[in-house]
């Protein structure tokens, strides 16, 4: 008995001695278990955020440059401030809405006086210039399940990893590839997605804006009844009633997987005269990115398809603006659309890597290569052609006739408004016009702590033309940044460019813009 | 008589020694993940950076976790980063700019947020999964077990860890992080233990940059529920930005 007592007492003894020294089990995971439930959080949470961003640009601007530099303001100066909205209901709903107003004032404006002098030209309204408001998405989704939701409104969807260009985003306002943060507009849309783990499909149908107010869209997919400016059916011909009776939109279908630590997509779109003049084009695409060595991410982005939206000259019909008219009147077409229902297969692929140095920097390397750019003989006949430019608007001007008379939106790049919601005005707009590309992106953040620097290099393969744009930023407080930056065109060698007459042209060396430099505050709220 | 009080003897020698049995670098590793790394959770935090020249800058995010390894962050301040998120999903990385709209794929190996953690050590708490380890003797703490960790994955942050787990209920109180060839990169020390739902883990980890002897950066857990079970739509690419 004194036993068993001693024996009990050691047993109850020693763990309530132990537990002044160690837990029992010391390696089990200190976890009561709950005894209520967690405290419910609000019906709906708000964010809003936004900045308020002033930005005074210097300029230089050739105006022996091919193309005129009459509405390249000197010295501008944007103010823009921007409101993010975001309500939040419990997961079930998100609405975001991301808006800017802005303010902007160009001047010093300077012209070729004839002789090619400079001369400096009273200042004059430009469309650029004007103040407007740009609403960069507003939409809302809802999610009928964890694996089905839709949005509704206007929104941004980037879906191929390339950072200068995606050639698979057809849906929104194109981006200036030296500083892809400044174009934040999406496109009019309703998105179905369902997402899992390790896949989602996408579906998405995207509206043209024909009209808008203000940054309000006061037209979608058709022209308003009253719009004058088309006159085409989907075949291209002429419609008698002088209106464009069209649908503008964009299909589009993505299936995304995440295999092997990779990122897949594959992805089909039908374009009905959206953002190129394309009707009824179906097209399909892919892209691909992974990290290699924990470092190296590399990714890939193409999309192929038929014809070209490019409009293309015939040699015949450049020589003069006599024999462009004179082309026109007899019927044969001095551009335009002669490939775009071509059957030849053309491609547009981006490849490259971003090395992660593992201090905050990173390097970035991207070629493309635009299936429906020009070779040289084609970019010579456009050189041709955008040297009688000042001279076919004004025939245009005198000649309605011979808007009529030509098919297509030939003339469109004379007088480009083939978007009316292009977004935020971008410091420089990418249009490729020739095959081989290459970007470069340098990215160092929190140098010292509060400074960034970010350069990019943009470079046509063809005749090594370009633009390089650096920019350094101080993080002066938290609320505050200020920026110095640039933009430069690289001029290229002349001789690899397009000769009209006994000038030479590279594809940028027609810009009219050599240099500029911004200063830009950004205050954050 | 005798044989009585041999039986208490025995009884009092065999039983502490199996009340105080070490725990295994298994068991100590996996308690490491269930406090630092619940299975399920999401937590307010604070993280301020001390930098050389004395100031400091202080991001305030929300974290979700669902499973072993799939890891959300949301930035809500300051304002410069409100709407930037990260999002793991086992050994892939990607940020959300909302300045860009877009996420971008990113390897472990940055900073996070340019303090003193890198995104592994936020981001990636699995120790069990990404490293081996041992028990070691460490005669200058007596009232800590000490394990050293060795990376048995390319994606660990770390090539070697040793780690300073208290004896008393295996909470981490120290940390020590390396290179392959024995450099110290970083130094962390846990404190302010307490109470999370239910969970006790440290309130406090401050992370010292070994390479740079002034910096050091804090992570705070102001708040910390475990009892959520976030919906797995919430760990996808396409959810980012929503």
């Amino acid at each position: 008995m004194r036993l068993l007592l001693a024996s009990l007492a050691c047993l109850i003894a020693l763990p309530a001695w132990a537990e002044d020294v160690a837990p029992a089990d010391p390696v089990t995971p200190d976890m009561a278990m709950p005894t209520e439930e967690a405290a419910p959080e609000p019906l709906v949470k708000v964010r809003v955020n936004g900045f308020l961003d002033t930005r005074t640009t210097g300029a230089y601007a050739s105006v022996a440059h091919l193309l005129p530099a009459d509405d390249v303001a000197h010295l501008a100066n944007l103010t823009e401030g921007n409101v993010q909205l975001k309500l939040d209901w419990r997961d079930k709903a998100t609405a975001i809405a991301d808006a800017s107003f802005l303010y902007q004032k160009g001047g010093l404006y300077y012209g070729n006086d004839g002789t090619g002098d400079r001369l400096r030209l009273a200042d004059h309204d430009v469309a650029a210039y004007r103040p407007s408001a740009v609403l960069s998405e507003f939409y809302g989704t809802y999610n009928f399940h964890e694996h089905f939701n839709v949005t509704l409104g206007k929104k941004r969807i980037v879906w191929g990893p390339g950072l200068a260009i995606n050639p698979t985003d057809l849906l929104n306002p194109a981006k200036d590839p030296t500083d892809p943060t400044m174009q934040r507009a999406g496109s009019w849309l309703v998105r179905a997605e369902a997402p899992f783990d390790l896949f989602t499909l996408s579906l998405v149908a995207a509206g043209k804006v024909t009209r808008q107010f203000g940054g309000i869209p006061g037209g979608l997919v058709y022209y308003p009844d009253a719009h004058p400016a088309t006159q085409y059916d989907k075949y291209g011909n002429v419609q008698s009633d002088g209106y464009d009776n069209r649908p503008h939109y964009a299909l589009a279908a993505r299936a995304y997987a995440l295999w092997q630590e990779t990122d897949l997509n594959l992805y089909w779109f039908q374009t009905q005269q959206y953002n190129d003049a394309f009707n009824y084009k179906n097209r399909v695409g892919l892209s691909a990115s992974h990290v290699f060595f924990n470092a190296l991410e590399l990714h890939l982005e193409a999309i192929g398809f038929q014809g070209s939206s490019k409009a293309y000259f015939d040699l015949d019909c450049i020589g003069s603006v006599g024999a462009f008219q004179g082309c026109a009147m007899t019927g044969k077409t001095p551009g335009g659309y002669t490939q775009i229902d071509d059957d030849g297969v053309r491609v547009k692929a981006l490849a490259g890597g971003r090395w992660q140095f593992g201090d905050n920097a990173s390097f970035t390397f991207e070629y493309l290569y635009n299936g429906e750019g020009y070779n040289q003989s084609q970019f010579n006949n456009f050189a041709q052609v955008m040297s009688m430019r000042p001279q076919l608007l004004s025939l245009m001007d005198t000649a309605a006739s011979l808007h009529q008379t030509i098919p297509g939106n030939a003339l469109s790049f004379l007088n480009p408004t083939a978007n009316t919601d292009s977004g935020a005005p971008q410091k420089f707009t990418f249009e490729p016009m020739r095959r081989h590309y290459a970007f470069f992106t340098y990215l160092h953040t929190m140098i010292a702590d509060d400074w960034n620097i970010n350069t990019v290099v943009l470079l046509g393969l063809e005749d090594l033309s370009g633009q390089i744009a650096p920019q350094v930023t101080w993080l002066t407080q938290e609320w505050l940044n200020l920026t110095l930056g640039g933009l430069y065109t690289i001029p290229g060698i002349k001789s690899l460019g397009a000769q009209v007459g006994d000038a030479r042209y590279t594809e940028n060396g027609m810009q009219p813009t050599a240099w500029r430099v911004f200063f830009s505050a950004r205050v954050f709220y | 008589m005798l044989r009585s009080l041999m039986v208490t003897l025995a009884t009092s020698l065999i039983l502490p020694s199996l009340a105080f049995a070490d725990p295994t670098a298994d068991e100590l590793l996996k308690k490491y993940d269930s406090v630092m790394g619940p299975e399920n959770f999401q937590a307010t935090i604070d993280m301020t950076a001390h930098r050389d020249d004395g100031t400091m800058r202080t991001y305030k995010m929300a974290m979700l976790k669902k499973g072993t390894d799939k890891f959300r962050v949301a930035f809500a301040e300051p304002a410069a980063v409100r709407g930037q998120e990260m999002l793991r999903q086992g050994d892939n990385l990607w940020v959300y700019m909302p300045n860009l709209k877009r996420a971008v794929r990113l390897a472990n190996r940055d900073s996070f947020q340019g303090g003193d953690f890198n995104n592994a050590d936020v981001l990636r708490v699995n120790y069990q999964a990404d490293y081996t380890a041992k028990v070691v003797a460490d005669p200058t703490r007596t009232d800590a077990w000490q394990l050293e960790l060795h990376a048995k994955t390319k994606d660990a942050a770390y090539d070697m860890i040793k780690l300073w787990m208290r004896k008393s209920d295996s909470l981490p109180v120290k940390g020590e992080y390396y290179t392959a060839s024995g450099k110290m990169l970083r130094m962390a020390e846990f404190s302010d233990f307490k109470a999370y739902s239910g969970l006790t883990r440290p309130g406090k980890i401050q992370m010292k940059n070994m390479l740079a002897t002034q910096r050091f950066s804090t992570m705070v857990w102001l708040e910390m529920d475990t009892r959520v079970n976030p919906p797995s739509g919430k760990f996808v690419l396409d959810d980012l930005g929503k």
